[in-house]
């Protein structure tokens, strides 16, 4: 089973949400696809094992095959190849390796080159849950990439949690796609409502099931449950805003870990979760 | 500055409009127009910029059409790591720092007398 | 070379939750005459808060998109299999996984790919009870945002801007990506909101950086600072050795927070929370070295 936790809003407490879903299950894995700034070590605070290289596939144009008939750079829609002269440079952190202007190539011209885009880790914490993380370089046009591959270290004998990066744009839905389920988190505020209401949309183009969960939450602010219940969507857990909860955040620490209550709230979470007929790479 | 290189310069400057007395744009690679000035004759031209409304790297094609156009320099607010390496990678030489409290041919004279 | 009119302040955190966009709605509410652009086009807020009445909208284009025509469709696949973003499947195009790289048009050989510009977002020029305008954006969820909507409403408003303007606050996006750089553009300074968390040195580290590359002033604001005494002083202690401003530290305010969401309206909201911004407001227009009014 595949579990992505993400956010509209930034700030509502996906990665602690994430982190501590994945440390109540047995025979988890966590993937932090928050390539842009993870933080998932912090909280989880793994050993790692391994770091691996990730490279994205560039052009490399042949400067005595090439004639200059400026075909690729017609085909370039992102504009990551320039045109000097005699010479065609390409732009690194813009190419999308799309593969066009290899294929409209009419003189066999282009190679393949590799470039790094960021670095993949892999961990384990508390010697039992394993953690994979991925951290983009910066400058990079797109996170997309990088997160993708992040997700093929995907192990199948495990409950997956995948991390996505906050926000409604295009990192988010590669995050989200695919999952068996995704977990929607968002805040007791007017800001955390309308990004709930974007974050939505998403998983609705991405066909993943999702139900919320509400953090940092005020009974008061009616408008969430009402909005909720009138579109016919899940609250899956309600966790009130606690000062100290915030407090341990930001010393890095978890609040499962000084608060049983709350991590069989997790567990409970991850049954409900199990009850639901979700098949294995649905979508 | 040598001044027998300074009156053989095509100067390029970010405009936000299709003349000299226009207010320069900081941005570079969405910059509306392009004004290109010849400080052999005094005369210059206006051009819209490629990269305005480019949906990616825009500060790339706007880099293409300055070193394309024959510009020995280009003056402007800022810019990016990828237009900044595009016109290093063409030769252009480029001065940043400038406001869009000014007109463009205040910008070219400020440089001219440096 | 006399200076621009009116002052260009942009409001950056590193990452998202600081309070940024509440920062940007009280601090504007404390200046006259100003203008105020929602850059945060991922997930803009700030007309939540504000309530403006929309005058004009506008659609955006930032990509294009391939679709397949049915009826010239010879279903042979090449599409699919060279697509490399998993866009196709079932002779179809997802539209939220298309990149818009033109791949499929170009290869195919029945000609049965449309590929053109298609609305990704729209932008708005909305006008608040007392007048000021409030320009923002909604990107289209799953899309790219590469900078060129930001650049697009800030252009609006600057082009709408009229002479009596001595203020554009802009909310800018979370993080240090294409549309940061654009909402920085023409910037007069930065003002910086973090939260005294582990990560916050490092978050507020590389929007520094950025800031440092296109020599923008700015300052420092620690939201929530009571929440966390040690990180708050590493914060401080850091702009220190670096000779950075601290403008201000909020503390934190339930009572704010619960009016908020209570649907009191924000600006009686704000009474909470005025003063702490009232001296941020006061340290920015030093560091602006501009006379008070």
């Amino acid at each position: 089973m595949i579990i992505s936790v993400a956010s509209g809003k930034g700030g509502t407490g996906k990665t602690t949400i994430a982190a501590s879903l994945a440390l109540s299950i047995k025979d988890s894995m966590y993937i932090d696809c928050d390539v842009e700034e993870p933080n998932g070590h912090i909280l989880l605070k793994p050993e790692f094992s391994s770091a691996e290289n990730v490279y994205k596939q560039l052009p490399e144009i042949n400067e005595e095959s090439c004639r200059h008939c400026k075909k690729c750079l017609q085909a370039c829609e992102f504009n990551a190849l320039i045109n000097l002269g005699f010479k065609k440079v390409v732009l690194d952190e813009l190419c999308h390796s799309c593969g066009a202007c290899w294929f409209v190539c009419p003189w066999n011209a282009i190679a393949v080159r590799e470039k790094e885009i960021g670095v993949i880790r892999t961990g384990i914490v508390n010697n039992e849950m394993s953690f994979i993380d991925g951290t983009l370089n910066i400058g990079e046009a797109s996170a997309v990439p990088l997160i993708h591959e992040v997700k093929k270290k995907i192990n199948d004998n495990k409950i997956i949690i995948i991390d996505s990066p906050p926000g409604t744009s295009c990192s988010m839905l590669e995050a989200v796609r695919k999952s068996d389920y995704c977990l929607l988190v968002t805040e007791s505020s007017p800001f955390g409502l309308n990004d709930l209401k974007l974050a939505i949309e998403v998983a609705d183009s991405a066909g993943v099931p999702y139900g919320v969960v509400i953090n940092k939450y005020e009974p008061a602010f009616c408008e969430m449950e009402s909005f909720l219940a009138s579109s016919g969507i899940e609250i899956l857990m309600k966790i009130p805003f606690n000062r100290q909860y915030a407090e341990l955040y930001s010393e890095g620490i978890l609040p499962i870990t000084r608060y049983p209550e709350l991590k069989k709230e997790f567990v409970n979470l991850y049954s409900m979760l199990t009850t639901k007929s979700l098949s294995v790479n649905a979508g | 500055m040598n001044e027998l290189n300074k009156n053989n310069k095509k100067i390029a400057v970010t405009s936000s409009g299709k003349t000299t007395d226009a207010l320069l744009c900081e941005q570079f690679g969405r910059a509306p127009y392009f004004i290109v000035y010849d400080s052999a004759s005094g005369n210059y031209s206006a051009y819209e910029n490629p990269g305005e409304k480019a949906n990616t790297g825009a500060g790339i094609k706007a880099s293409e059409f300055i070193i394309n156009n024959g510009v020995t320099t280009l003056i402007t607010g800022q810019l990016g790591d990828k237009a900044a390496f595009a016109l290093q990678s063409g030769g252009i030489q480029y001065v940043e720092g400038y406001k869009n409290s000014i007109k463009v041919m205040d910008a070219i004279n400020d440089f001219l007398n440096k | 070379m006399q200076d621009r009119v009116y002052k260009q302040v942009v409001i950056l955190s590193g990452k998202g939750g600081t309070g940024k966009t509440t920062l940007a709605a009280v601090l504007s509410s404390l200046l006259r005459n100003k203008v105020i652009v929602d850059c945060d086009v991922d997930a803009a807020n700030l007309h939540i808060a504000l309530n403006p009445v929309v005058n004009k909208s506008f659609e955006f284009s930032g990509s294009k998109k391939a679709e397949i025509d049915t009826e010239n469709c010879s279903k042979c696949g090449l599409c699919e299999s060279l697509c490399r973003f998993d866009a196709i499947g079932a002779f179809s195009v997802n539209p939220a996984a298309c990149e818009g790289c033109g791949l499929c048009f170009r290869a195919c050989p029945s000609d049965a790919v449309i590929f053109q510009d298609v609305q990704t977002g729209k932008y708005y020029e909305s006008t608040l009870s007392d007048g000021t305008k409030l320009y923002y954006a909604k990107l289209n969820p799953g899309e790219g945002n590469s900078g060129k909507l930001v650049t697009e409403i800030k252009k609006l408003a600057v082009k709408n801007i009229l002479d009596d303007i001595q203020w554009m606050i802009v909310d800018g996006p979370p993080g240090i990506g294409c549309p940061v750089n654009a909402s920085i553009a023409s910037a007069d300074f930065a003002i910086i909101i973090t939260e005294p968390t582990v990560t916050g040195i490092h978050d507020l580290k590389r929007i520094i950086t950025l800031l440092n590359k296109f020599r923008i002033k700015y300052g420092i604001v620690v939201n929530k600072y009571d929440i966390n005494g040690k990180e708050t002083g590493a914060i401080t202690a850091y702009a220190f050795e670096e000779n950075i401003p601290i403008l201000g530290l909020i503390p934190f305010n339930n009572k704010f927070k619960d009016d908020f969401i209570s649907g009191i309206s924000f600006n009686n909201v704000v009474s909470g929370i005025r003063e702490p911004i009232d001296g941020i407001k006061t340290k920015m227009m030093q560091c602006l070295s501009i006379p008070f009014n």
